[in-house]
């Protein structure tokens, strides 16, 4: 049954989409006008044009790109039903877009000719491939799921002087997220339409959270996403108990971006996730923790730890930290 | 104040009983870093915008440490590109801190400039 499963997800689906995509223009092509209609207005009327063979390697390579990337996730032995339910909807979405911009283009004499496509069409189109993101999801299953967040590490600490005052900065990124990002632009520009607002959308939601910045000081600790550091929050001091030095894996704690981290392990804390690795888990009293990915995690966590017990703060001992 | 920075990440300290002005505990903290290796060539400092939030000071106090930098040769400032360390910044940022060092010392053995001057002289001979 897994076996299946595993056959399903990694080759039939792929290999049907990305056949579906190549292979429908390519059948038709003598039926097809050169350059075809790529791209409609809101309204439904074609309004962008380019050869079908152009078009068809850019979908195609995209569709290839993204098994790639299945199968990689695989080999590293993380997949989750989320990355698998993204690669569906982009494989699935782009094959749809394929069928319907062939079905409009055919037998008709130039590409203004084309049929409209209108919205429900591209709505139709968004669907059939949100279900086949559905499905990916559910073929993934629940063991795939690694086995839950690290172990909190330890709660390091700075020395800081007497009269000594310091400020902290720092920040993770994630280049896969970027590339991501590009990725789905290229597509919206490829699919063109109502869909390609639906994909920028995503490609923007990406795009903040493929950085994060973290600045430590004594009015609290402020994150902030994107490069550009904003929307940003501030958590004041005194509503953090300490701070700790933790391993992020983002499968284990939802995914990537903004999470509320699924199971008990960390008490449903909230996760700024932009990459795997090093991250600062400010643990609160009443409120839920704040984890966030962050180069240098143990300095920024030191010296919150510092501010804390500079504040008359008595930490408890740690190492361990668990709840 | 003392400052380092590990790929992308800094620390800045300052000593909050220092009675020079903010901007120029601002740009000491960065000379000391670089003159130490701490910060290297290259690398970026905290935007200002974001130094002064932390600090609780005008961006300008700090704008105004980074200009002070920037003058002495140490570091570049870029619109939209921060603020970079220069290649040639190590050299002058290592002479100006000493230097600064030096001052300090001799004022609080109460040894004027004249005393200190000669003594340098002596050293260079």
């Amino acid at each position: 049954m897994t076996r299946v499963r595993s056959v399903l997800r990694l080759v039939v689906i792929p290999a049907g989409s990305l056949a579906v995509t190549v292979g429908v223009p390519l059948w038709f092509l003598g039926r097809l006008p050169d350059p075809m209609a790529r791209h409609w207005s809101a309204s439904g009327t074609p309004d962008g044009a380019s050869s079908p063979i152009l078009l068809t390697a850019l979908a195609g390579g995209v569709v290839l790109v993204v098994w790639v990337a299945l199968l990689l996730v695989e080999r590293r032995g993380t997949p989750s039903s989320a990355s698998s339910a993204v690669a569906f909807f982009l494989m699935s979405l782009l094959a749809v877009l394929q069928v319907v911009a062939v079905w409009a283009n055919l037998d008709v004499a130039e590409w203004p000719e084309a049929r409209a496509v209108g919205a429900p069409v591209a709505l139709g189109a968004a669907l059939v491939a949100v279900a086949f993101g559905g499905l990916g999801w559910v073929l993934t299953g629940s063991g795939a799921v690694p086995s839950g967040p690290a172990a909190a590490g330890p709660a390091p600490r700075m020395e800081l002087g007497a009269g000594e005052d310091a400020v902290w900065f720092g920040m993770a990124e994630s280049r896969g997220l970027a590339v991501l990002a590009v990725l789905l632009v290229g597509v919206a520009v490829v699919v063109g339409g109502v869909v390609a607002a639906l994909v920028l959308v995503v490609a923007g939601l990406v795009v903040f959270f493929a950085a994060v910045r973290v600045g430590v000081s004594e009015h609290g600790v402020e994150i902030g996403l994107g490069w550009w550091g904003w929307p940003r929050r501030r958590i004041p001091l005194d509503e953090i108990m300490r701070a700790e030095v933790m391993d992020v894996e983002p499968l284990a704690m939802g995914g990537w971006g903004y999470r509320v981290v699924p199971g008990s392990m960390l008490r449903g804390a909230r996760a700024v996730v932009v990459r795997r690795g090093p991250g600062i888990r400010l643990v609160r009293g009443m409120r839920p923790d704040l984890v966030v990915t962050v180069d240098g995690a143990a300095q920024g966590a030191g010296l919150v730890n510092a501010l804390l017990e500079r504040d008359g703060r008595v930490l408890p001992p740690t190492p361990g930290g668990g709840d | 104040m003392y400052c380092s920075s590990i790929n992308g990440t800094m620390l800045l300290r300052f000593d909050r009983s220092d009675a020079d002005p903010i901007y120029d505990q601002i740009a000491a903290s960065v000379r000391r870093s670089i003159a130490e290796g701490d910060l290297e060539v290259g690398d970026r400092l905290p935007p200002a915008r974001e130094l002064a939030r932390a600090l609780g000071v005008n961006v300008h106090t700090v704008l105004r440490g980074y200009a002070q930098l920037r003058d002495e040769g140490i570091i570049e400032m870029r619109r939209g590109r921060g603020s970079v360390v220069l290649a040639g910044g190590r050299s002058q940022a290592r002479l100006r801190s000493l230097a600064r060092e030096l001052c300090a010392e001799a004022r609080r053995q109460g040894i004027g400039i004249e005393e200190l001057a000669a003594l340098i002289d002596e050293e260079m001979s």
